[in-house]
């Protein structure tokens, strides 16, 4: 075979653009990670501004932290390390440049609308629909960019780091897609198009998925780039890469309803997800010993270099987080630790640790390559490092201590069976030093990285951007693919390996004969496989070595291995009924004016301290009401059943306090519950609420299955006036003048309706809608 | 809480295929774990090695 020698030269251009985004909007996360502390524990520096609020900014923080920071530095080392890998430059400068400004231009558009209220209230999902579809343009962009640059590659084998990139575009894109379907209705608004449980389900698939598949595998790709790089040590264990990798992106998409552990979630979804969760145990630890160890007889350099030192304890603390987090997601554990700071702190012990560090250590590594220089101060990255390591002990171990101590508060019933702490206040009081101890990790760690920030930027004055080139030696007939789509699954070892789970699930699931031919099937399949593998064994590897060589198929089975817990997850919750087994507590479908309310309460981002889910445990059934139930929360859109308590749970307390307490509560907490750290929210009672949203609003409900009555836009208006009204009337009689087109009266509507059910399901559903229709024939059954 | 969930029925099928698929890919790639060369371990290890010249 005849071959020409060529010199590629990198385009490190954007690359150098993403880090330096990075590091810049690693700032602003930080900065408003230690804003938004401080505000829990003094609600003075809420600054009674609505744009300044801790409702608002916090979406805000994690949104910056995990799009914006986590997201460059991603892209910097997906982009950097695939050209290397495959020894070729980046498909389009193009493609490489709007992938660039539109991803800033998409943070920017966070910036404004987050603080501004427009949020969709799902965690990590909270921006708007507009910028949602420049999330997936742009996506898409990097996909194509991504894919094309592997088409053109003169590279055949394809390395375990871009396994990963390929399993996060792929799985990202299905995630954030599924999960942002949503109708709107304005420029700035729309609902999603799941509600209640579904919306529940979806979204913490959705969440959960994007630490794993976000700041996870993208970073674990990294890592297998950098580590022995770094180190000048090549990966530990080729094998366990495989193993680690298929077993990973298998098990962890199954994980996320962990995160709706003893809520009315059915039962089977939160013992399957808890399982799966447990599983991860396996290849989360795979991969971190596969790092670890690929510094064997490096180990000394740690001493010197900052890069491998950074590495070191990302990695480390990888172990760490994820052996954590299936410890949270065991349904016991998960009764103690859920709502409270535990899980704040396990998440930081992520962001910070694993993906931090290791940002950092890549930054160091590729900022002096780049610029053609040396790092400008070691003993400044020594500094960081250990700032750093202090911040985060810091900031989890205060987290483990609040949350436990919260947890054990919360749950804590004498043996009169009263609850030993029923002002929720004293859990708030008691955990107050920790949120103290927790800034000031927060302040130690921000510190550090701006000592990152400084020694970056003296490093990259001192050199000049450079052009990184490789000499190739490609053939003058360009290869073919090693296999092609068809052939990726027409396979000996995939067959089998289908057959022998169908015929164990038919084994397991069927009954008399069916099971008993099945288990002669398994049986029989496993023994031919055996010795068919035996005789053609070496064609296998053969097979999977030509797999590796063809990005296409195997990119679609990737996309196999990630769509299968979802399918199963999501799907019969979809097609639920949920009338089935319940015996009452049908939500009321909101007034115009609640619904106005509603909406307020999302925009302000109120989630974020407030649950909407009374847990199955007899602390919580005694502090708020019996457990909440599915069809409670079936016409939510979006469900608002919560991640945390700063403060109570809300499902239940409508009617708990009268009006003129809601009032002055909103004004300022502090007037009826000494000791709160709830912000004031002062402009509700000086903007209006919008009320010519609201047919609108209405219509798309009633397309999504919502039975609204059918009204007009005047009579939706005088409905809500008319509602509006009896509120002002009843605060009159405390003294209270106000308007009733005022956001605090929609705001005290929606309060007051929540935890009042219809004994019956309603009866005059929209005719658009045959999925209520079949919930409601269920019904009509099962309720007396 | 199982009672609360009825399946369609093509919503359970779907669930099932993909189910089996995704667990035969999961399966086949740990075959192919075990069958990976020697040499090609080694290769692959050492790739992030490799080096590039700076203009």
């Amino acid at each position: 075979m005849t071959t020409r020698t060529i010199t590629v030269e990198f385009n490190d251009k954007v690359v150098r653009q993403f880090v330096l985004a990075s590091i810049f909007w690693a700032v602003v996360a930080m900065v408003l990670g230690v804003l938004i502390a401080g505000q829990i524990r003094f609600h003075v520096l809420n600054f009674d501004t609505s744009w300044l609020t801790f409702g608002r900014l916090r979406p805000l923080h994690t949104n910056a932290a995990i799009f914006a920071f986590v997201g460059n530095m991603i892209f910097a080392g997906t982009y950097h390390s695939t050209q290397r890998l495959v020894r070729t430059r980046l498909a389009s400068n193009f493609l490489s440049g709007l992938h660039f400004w539109g991803w800033q231009a998409i943070i920017v558009a966070a910036a404004i609308t987050l603080p501004l209220g427009f949020s969709r209230s799902k965690e990590y999902a909270e921006l708007i629909w507009p910028i949602n579809i420049a999330v997936t343009v742009i996506w898409v962009v990097f996909a194509v960019n991504f894919f094309w640059t592997l088409a053109i590659r003169n590279e055949k084998s394809l390395y375990v780091a871009i396994w990963f990139y390929i399993a996060t575009i792929i799985t990202v894109a299905m995630l954030y897609i599924v999960n942002h379907l949503q109708l709107p209705t304005s420029l700035l608004h729309a609902y999603p198009i799941f509600g209640g449980v579904q919306d529940a389900l979806v979204q913490w698939w959705y969440g959960h998925n994007a630490v794993a598949f976000f700041l996870t595998t993208p970073v674990l790709g990294i890592m297998y780039y950098y580590l022995p790089k770094a180190a000048e040590r090549p990966v530990y264990s080729y094998r366990l890469s495989i193993v680690h990798f298929w077993s990973l992106v298998f098990i962890y998409i199954w994980a996320g309803p962990h995160h709706l552990l003893n809520t009315a979630l059915p039962e089977w979804l939160q013992t399957l997800a808890m399982i799966f969760s447990i599983m991860l145990w396996a290849p989360s630890w795979g991969g971190m010993l596969n790092g670890l160890l690929t510094l064997r007889g490096a180990w000394h350099k740690l001493r010197t270099d900052p890069v491998l030192k950074f590495f070191a304890a990302g990695v480390t603390f990888y172990g760490m987080a994820t052996f954590e987090g299936p410890l949270l997601a065991i349904r016991s554990v998960n009764a103690l630790s859920h709502y409270t700071d535990w899980t704040v702190g396990h998440v930081h012990a992520g962001t910070l640790g694993w993906n931090s560090f290791m940002a950092a250590g890549m930054f160091y590594w590729i900022v002096p390559r780049l610029w053609n220089t040396k790092l400008y101060s070691v003993r400044l990255a020594d500094l960081h490092f250990w700032t750093g390591m202090v911040g985060i002990l810091l900031y989890v171990a205060s987290m483990w201590v609040s949350g436990i101590t919260q947890g054990l508060m919360l749950n804590s019933v004498t043996p009169e069976g009263v609850l030993a702490y029923p002002n929720f206040l004293d859990t708030v009081n008691a955990i107050k030093a920790m949120w103290v101890t927790r800034m000031v990790g927060g302040i130690i760690f921000m510190f550090g990285f701006l000592a990152l920030a400084y020694n970056i930027a003296r490093t990259i004055l001192s050199g000049k951007p450079v052009r990184a080139t490789v000499e190739v030696e490609i053939p003058e007939v360009p290869p073919r693919e090693g296999l092609s789509l068809l052939g990726g699954f027409a396979s000996a070892p995939v067959v089998y390996s289908f057959l022998l789970v169908l015929f164990g699930c038919l084994w397991g699931v069927g009954h008399g004969s069916l099971s008993a031919v099945a288990f002669v099937l398994l049986v029989e399949t496993f023994l031919v496989a055996m010795i068919h593998m035996s005789i053609s064994g070496a064609r296998w590897g053969e097979w999977y070595d030509r797999l590796l060589e063809s990005w296409l198929p195997f990119s679609v089975l990737t996309l196999f291995a990630v769509v299968a817990g979802g399918l199963i997850q999501i799907l019969p919750m979809v097609f639920i009924d949920q009338t089935k087994g319940e015996d009452g507590n049908w939500q009321k479908v909101y007034t115009p004016l609640e619904l106005a309310g509603r909406d307020i309460y999302v925009s302000e981002g109120c989630y974020n301290c407030h649950s909407q889910m009374i847990r199955s445990m007899v602390g919580e059934v005694l502090r708020y009401g019996p457990s909440s139930r599915l069809t409670e929360s079936m016409y939510n859109f979006p469900f608002q059943w919560g991640s945390k308590r700063t403060g109570p749970d809300l499902a239940r307390v409508g009617g708990k306090y009268p009006n003129i307490w809601h009032f002055q509560h909103m004004q300022d907490p502090r007037a009826t519950s000494i000791g709160s750290n709830m912000p004031n929210y002062p402009w509700l009672f000086t903007e209006k609420t919008d009320l010519a949203a609201l047919p609108n609003k209405i219509a798309v409900l009633r397309r999504l299955g919502v039975p609204f009555r059918e009204l007009s836009a005047e009579e939706i208006g005088r409905d809500s006036l008319a509602q509006g009204q009896g509120i002002v009337d009843d605060l009159k009689s405390s003294g209270i003048e106000i308007a009733p087109d005022k956001q605090i009266i929609a705001v005290i509507a929606y309060l007051q309706q929540l935890g009042k059910y219809d004994p019956k399901p309603p009866a005059d559903p929209p005719k658009e809608n045959p999925g209520l229709e079949t919930v409601l024939e269920g019904a009509t059954t099962t309720v007396p | 809480m199982f009672h609360q969930v009825h399946f369609s029925d093509w919503g359970g099928v779907v669930a099932v295929i993909a189910f089996l698929a995704s667990s035969g890919v999961f399966l086949f790639f740990l075959v192919g774990a075990l069958r990976t060369s020697p040499e090609r371990i080694e290769r692959e290890a050492a790739r992030p090695l490799e080096k590039e010249t700076l203009l």
